[in-house]
């Protein structure tokens, strides 16, 4: 691997293995760890550049520390299929490029980054704690001259201060890897992580690895909001407490251990008029899909001309019986004015296509 | 977060997480039930102190000392408590015949004392103490009461006054009140509030004058006026309907069956406005009665009360009273209860052979009870009362043997003097044996 000899050339082959290539993005700045095979294609995350090796000066920062965990592909084929074919279908006037099959054959697997923390945590922490009980009431009826009294039971919550020390163990708290991990996230849905199994060279086969683009101090202040959440869920618990609020804490960290976990994500994408690549991404575990719907500025132009062919052609037919009603038969007026209509009307629907593809465009483009 | 751990007033409390300590605040009755019993010693001269209703506050008889208790007034914003299921069960098992064995802290005698009273002097020694907790009676345990306001010398004047406001009493009470002894007591009381919301239906019997003239709030009149077919004043029973919502604050139900419910009632009247949290000093030297209706049965008692109250608001609603087939849905809400102490005094006097019980508002002074009806001199004053009407009887009876033809009004002025004497009798006699019973 004479390519990667520029960048920590041992430590790299130590770490993964000489099999693996390393590569970039130019455009989304993506560091990938690929097998061979897959050298310099496009890029599986934003689809607008070539991979390619990367330059000795270039300074974005590349964690090549091997990952430990993976979660494992889980959507089945059929799933991934269906997906990808109503999608395709959701899309009138699509460009030639938007065909179910060719965005399952390029349909490939990708591992993204997640940072996975271990830290034991000490401090204090206070909190209101909500309990749940129950009052006793009652509820009356008076009929025929007498009282029914019945006794009804009612939930509240009761809320007290509690507050108290805390020294704990919290082991693979998540703080993301990747900037776009929360946009990832938001497109199609969290990963469910209690399917983590260590990670093997040959799970990675075939696939792209994400490098992180965050380093763990970058992440460090998202894992500790994760933590605060589940810290301030077991106080509850600690408490025997049914609710919890305005948790306050003030927390020390030691023993702060990294591990890196990837998380399954298929990409795929196909070409808009400019020859644009539009991704879609689908979720490893539950198949989810997310696309960005193109329409073909250049059908809808040839459906518009086609219509506006008709559209000429009946105006043709007007002038012509207009022509023969001045001149022969009088009568031929009147259809005259029938075919006018028509080419107006049928001129009038040409814009539609022409206003579909642009409305898709632009709807798209705002999300 | 704060500076030393844990803060003042929190303690550690169990965790169900490792590696996570617990603390919750300390609750109040938990830092006065470090104290199960509270004596009261002089600290000039270690004499038993009391509490003085004449100058509100501690005092000590052997050297003059007196401290006031410190006041806050809570009044009708003294805290109240909810009906929880825990608290219902606990008030219906109640603590039983439980006895408290009490050592006296002054010279050791042991003495039992029964569960309904709070307070204690030791009867060989003098010196006062107050129980606050018993294990049972955590929840329930007075939190607010009302002090003494009247004094000794009140009760005296009242009494003197009770006894002598009537012609029926005794000439020769003014010293009886003088000599009585005012033994003060504080009386458990619940309070209790709620919302009632209700909603009724029935038919009422109507005229057209009364469908006109009624429109109350929320009740409707269900017959369409289309329909309006009656006999001829147009007389007939008409469906309503309304709702009622009523609040009923503060509603006072005794927690003592050993005083005479009608006298309780009589003394009604307390301004909850002034209202004080629980201080062992107020009972300390005083009589102070624990509750014996349960919380359950004085609420039963007080709900019964407020369905009637809002029943009648039901059928103040229709348009005239006179009704059939009535009926009514209510629910209760926002129950709340507060278990408070109020003041009484209690006196009893000797008048010939018999004894008799007098109470008096420890806060607003109005006197019920017992009063000695000279029976005799009721029969004097009735029989004098009936004199003149026999005389005109005689001279009327005179005249018309006579055949004097004025002797027949005589007569009719004879017979409906008879009539007011009858009517007199009555009235007095009734009021006598009030007095007397109370
Ligand atoms: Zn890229
Ligand atoms: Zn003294
Ligand atoms: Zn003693």
């Amino acid at each position: 691997m004479s390519e990667t000899s520029q960048i920590e050339n041992e430590k790299w082959i130590a770490a993964w293995g000489a099999d693996w290539v390393l590569e970039g993005c130019a455009s989304c700045n993506g560091v990938f760890v690929l097998p061979p095979e897959k050298v310099s294609q496009r890029c599986p995350v934003c689809g607008q550049a070539a991979l390619a090796q990367m330059n000795p000066d270039d300074d974005r920062p590349i964690h090549t520390q091997p990952p430990e965990l993976l979660l494992p592909f889980r959507a089945a084929r059929e799933q991934l299929q269906q997906n990808v074919t109503q999608f395709a279908k959701s899309v009138w006037l699509a460009p030639a490029d938007l065909q179910p099959a060719t965005l399952l054959g390029r349909l490939q697997p990708v591992y993204l980054p997640m940072w996975l923390v271990d830290v034991q945590v000490q401090g204090e922490w206070q909190a209101e704690m909500g309990f749940d009980y129950e009052i006793v009431s009652h509820r009356e009826q008076y009929k025929n001259s007498g009282w029914q009294t019945e006794r009804v039971k009612e939930g509240r919550v009761r809320w007290e201060p509690r507050l108290g020390r805390l020294n704990r163990a919290y082991n693979n708290q998540m703080a993301p890897a990747l900037e776009q991990q929360a946009e990832v996230e938001r497109k199609i849905g969290r990963f469910q992580t209690q399917d983590q199994q260590p990670c093997q060279p040959t799970d990675l086969a075939g696939a792209i690895v994400h490098l992180p683009n965050r380093s763990p101090e970058d992440a460090w202040n998202e894992a500790v909001l994760g933590l605060q959440t589940a810290v301030a869920q077991e106080c509850r618990q600690a408490s025997e407490a049914n609710h919890a609020r305005g948790f306050k804490w003030s927390p020390s960290f030691a023993n702060q251990h990294w591990t890196q976990l990837l998380l399954p994500l298929y990409t795929s994408y196909y070409l808009d008029d400019d020859n644009q690549a539009q991704m879609l991404l689908l979720h490893g575990q539950t198949g989810q899909l997310h696309g960005v719907r193109r329409a073909s500025l250049k059908r809808a132009r040839r459906v518009a001309g086609m219509v506006a062919t008709v559209a000429a052609v009946f105006l043709l037919i007007t002038l012509l019986l207009v022509g023969l009603g001045l001149t022969v038969a009088e009568e031929a007026l009147a259809w005259a004015g029938v075919a006018g209509v028509l080419a107006v009307g049928v001129g009038g629907t040409a814009v539609l296509p022409l206003l579909y593809a642009w409305y898709v465009n632009n709807a798209q483009a705002a999300k | 977060m704060s500076d030393t751990f844990p803060p003042q007033g929190y303690v550690q409390t169990k965790s169900a997480v490792s590696g996570i300590e617990v603390y919750r605040p300390l609750k109040p009755e938990e830092l006065e039930a470090a104290r199960p019993v509270v004596d009261f010693r002089c600290p000039n001269c270690d004499g038993a102190t009391g509490y003085s209703t004449d100058d509100g506050g501690l005092t000590c008889t052997f050297c003059g000392y007196h401290e006031a208790p410190e006041v806050e007034i809570v009044g009708k914003g003294a805290q109240e408590f909810e009906f929880t299921v825990e608290t219902v069960e606990r008030a219906t098992n109640g603590w039983g015949q439980e006895r408290k064995e009490l050592v006296c802290n002054s010279c050791a005698a042991h003495t039992t004392l029964s569960t309904e009273m709070l307070s204690h002097t030791c009867p060989f020694c003098g010196s006062n103490a107050v129980v606050q907790s018993r294990a049972p009676q955590d929840v329930l345990r007075p939190r607010f009461l009302v002090p003494f306001v009247t004094t000794t010398e009140n009760c005296r004047q009242i009494t003197a006054e009770f006894l002598q406001n009537s012609w029926m009493l005794p000439n020769n009470l003014q010293n009886l009140a003088r000599s009585t002894e005012y033994t003060p007591i504080y009386i458990p009381f619940w309070t209790f509030d709620a919302r009632t919301t209700a909603s009724w239906r029935a038919e009422v019997y109507n005229t057209d004058a009364s469908r006109r003239r009624h429109a109350a709030p929320n009740w409707k009149w269900e017959r369409p006026f289309l329909l309006k077919l009656g006999d001829r004043e147009g007389k007939q029973w008409d469906w309503e309907s309304g709702a009622v919502s009523l609040f009923t604050d503060d509603m006072l139900v005794s927690g003592s069956g050993q005083i005479s419910l009608t006298l309780l009632k009589q003394l009604r009247g307390y301004r909850l406005s002034e209202l004080v949290p629980y201080d062992p000093t107020f009972l300390a030297g005083l009589s102070a009665q624990a509750y014996d209706v349960d919380l359950e049965s004085a609420w039963a008692s007080a709900r019964r009360s407020m369905r009637a109250k809002t029943k009648e608001a039901c059928l103040e609603q229709a348009s005239t009273r006179t009704t059939r087939n009535f009926s009514m849905n209510m629910d209760f809400s926002d129950e709340s209860w507060r278990y408070i102490l109020l003041p009484i005094y209690l006196a009893t006097y000797r008048y010939g052979d018999k004894v008799f019980q007098v109470l008096i508002n420890g806060q607003t002074g109005t006197i019920a009870g017992q009063r000695p009806v000279d029976w005799r001199k009721v029969a004097q004053y009735l029989g004098l009362a009936f004199l003149p009407g026999l005389l005109l009887a005689i001279i009327a009876a005179v005249l018309l043997a006579n055949n004097l033809d004025v002797g027949g009004f005589i007569m009719m002025v004879a017979g409906i003097g008879l009539i007011a004497w009858i009517v007199f009798a009555v009235t007095t006699l009734s009021k006598a044996g009030k007095m007397a019973e109370a």
